[in-house]
């Protein structure tokens, strides 16, 4: 008996093998082949323009990005843009989720339209804030608004000081729909006996929130948090759409700045090496939030 | 061994009904003498600007566009932007002449004549009463309703008149392993009859000049001021290897200069840039 278990085991290891590998294959060729890739042409001098001088240059590179203000730069606004955009749209996207978490009629509606954002592309997205954002109040919408109320106009991509955040708002207001169906979910699968009890014992709803609906959703929020995260980081469509990474280079992140350098200068195993820094500041923050929210 | 196809890609395009509401007079579209100066072409804009619209348009898009659309105002202020064999721009791009034309060019968009952020056919939708357009653009302003006119682009205060030409164009590499069967290729490829079907269906002039035998509305009207231009005005962009970092780093540069940076501080960080880029890839 035990033999025919142990062939059954096997059987089932070499159909799993079969049905995972092509998805496996096409994991190795379009993640790990190329970051293995990035690795190794960053240990290169390589500029596109000359395929015919493509030389090994060790660390060098790496010295050179650790020296590079653009390169600081462009992590301090992809780390600005982070620290701002996960709490802002994850509280949004909760805040939503709440709010159509409801069994009232016509509630459908909402949920529909606070999705809506993400059936469409970011491009599309960006497109039409930046007409949206437009300085001219004939032209940006908002500005026309605050024109009513005697503010502005007010530069929103142009002025180094609201571009980011100008940035900020549009993406948190883009991306809370995606998380607010995670919550949602989550949300549902808190008992509703708990609330019933809760409100028997007296509880008011910010207590039912706090003592109740937070604790049942800590791994839901673990995890918008961590993709929310992680996505932040690789910011590059807004910027690149809205502002072309200006004004003075506030909203220039750090896969701008791996585009810039490979794509519009050519200088691709630079371009690498900062790739490869990118992947391990990704990997270490994703790898410290999750130490730092684990329950025992 | 090369062909190219040329495209001027910069004249005054203007809504005549602007200028009439305003009392300026048409700029000339047949005596290059009587085009706008600079200080006309920015004295006018302010006049044009209003509520409704702003008096000019000389943003193409924040990219490559920029260096070629605006490269002739500096070449018009005695500016160049490399040296001679490429090598070098510290001294030419950072030039005082070239932190002048910074200087005049943010004119336009501190005073609000022009948008930093031209919406789409801006020009086409009367948002702007003129534009430095380009060939590609008469084909949209013929199906348009708009009483639109051509002129030449801006020429500098003591009549110096550049405009700016490039395009698409094809090449074989040295490394080819079979050039003459490449060279058939594009021998056909870019032969009289294929490039004028090509450039009449993209509205954008030629530079093999036996295609315009082939081609119509050429002779006369806006195209044929573009003509004009091209075999008279017209010159290339700055040739350099480093072409990509000198022109990603001059968009960066004019971008921040019209949000409010130092031009020569900027122009500088061009200078170095490039000398970085040159030096590492391409220097002997």
């Amino acid at each position: 008996m035990r033999a025919a278990a142990n062939c059954g085991r096997g059987g089932n290891s070499l159909s799993g093998v079969i049905l995972s590998a092509p998805a496996v294959f096409l994991l190795f060729l379009f993640l790990i082949v190329p970051i293995l890739g990035t690795i190794y042409f960053s240990f290169f001098t390589y500029q596109v323009m000359r395929p015919d001088n493509i030389l090994f240059n060790g660390f060098r590179n790496y010295q050179k990005l650790f020296r590079d203000r653009n390169f600081w730069a462009a992590l301090r606004n992809s780390v600005y843009f982070t620290l701002l955009v996960v709490p802002f749209q994850c509280a949004l996207a909760l805040g939503l989720a709440l709010l159509v978490h409801s069994r009232r009629r016509g509630v459908s509606i909402f949920r529909t339209m606070y999705f809506s954002p993400q059936l469409t592309s970011m491009v599309v997205i960006a497109i039409l804030w930046v007409i949206l954002y437009n300085s001219n109040a004939s032209t940006g919408l908002i500005n026309a608004l605050l024109q009513h109320f005697h503010i502005g106009p007010i530069d929103f991509l142009n002025d180094p000081k609201t571009a980011m955040n100008s940035i900020i708002f549009m993406s948190a207001w883009q991306g809370a729909g995606y998380q607010m169906m995670i919550f949602l979910a989550g949300l549902n699968g808190i008992p509703a006996e708990q609330y019933e009890a809760a409100s028997a014992d007296g509880a008011n709803r910010l207590e039912q929130f706090w003592y109740i609906t937070l604790p049942g959703l800590k791994n839901t929020i673990k995890y918008v948090f961590m993709i929310t995260l992680i996505q932040a980081m690789k910011l590059f469509t807004q910027p690149y759409i809205m502002t072309k990474g200006g004004p003075q280079n506030r909203t220039k992140t750090l896969v701008y700045f791996i585009y810039e350098q490979g794509f519009q200068k050519g200088n691709f195993g630079y371009a690498c090496s900062v790739a490869a820094i990118f992947f391990l500041i990704v990997v270490t923050m994703s790898l410290l939030v999750k130490k730092l929210t684990r329950t025992n | 061994m090369r062909w190219d196809r040329r495209s001027p890609r910069s004249l005054s395009i203007t809504i005549k009904d602007y200028l009439d509401e305003a009392g300026i007079p048409y700029p000339s579209d047949t005596d290059i003498h009587q085009a706008w100066t600079w200080d006309q072409f920015y004295e006018n804009a302010e006049k044009l600007t209003t509520k409704d619209h702003v008096g000019t348009n000389i943003i193409m898009d924040k990219g490559e566009g920029l260096i070629y659309a605006l490269e002739p105002f500096f070449l018009e202020a005695g500016a160049e932007f490399v040296n001679k064999d490429g090598s070098s721009a510290d001294g030419y791009v950072n030039s005082e002449a070239s932190v002048k034309t910074m200087e005049y060019l943010n004119r336009f968009i501190k005073n609000g004549y022009a948008n930093i952020d031209p919406v789409k056919d801006e020009f086409l939708n009367g948002k702007a009463a003129t534009l430095l357009g380009g060939s590609w653009n008469v084909q949209d302003l013929e199906k348009s309703n708009l009483n639109w006119g051509v002129s030449y682009y801006p020429v500098s205060n003591d009549g110096k008149a550049v405009s700016p030409t490039g395009d698409w164009s094809a090449a074989i590499t040295k490394d080819s392993k079979n050039p003459e069967a490449a060279k058939e290729v594009l021998k056909w490829f870019m032969n009289t009859e294929n490039i004028a079907s090509y450039a009449d269906t993209i509205s954008k002039p030629t530079s093999r000049t036996s295609a315009y035998e082939h081609m119509e509305g050429w002779k006369e009207g806006a195209r044929a001021l573009f003509l004009w231009q091209l075999q008279n005005t017209g010159v290339a962009r700055p040739r350099t290897p480093s072409y990509s970092v000198l022109s990603q780093g001059f968009s960066t540069a004019i971008l921040n200069v019209f949000s409010g940076t130092d031009p020569k501080k900027e122009l500088d960080t061009v200078a170095a840039d490039f000398k970085e880029d040159y030096d590492t890839y391409y220097k002997k």
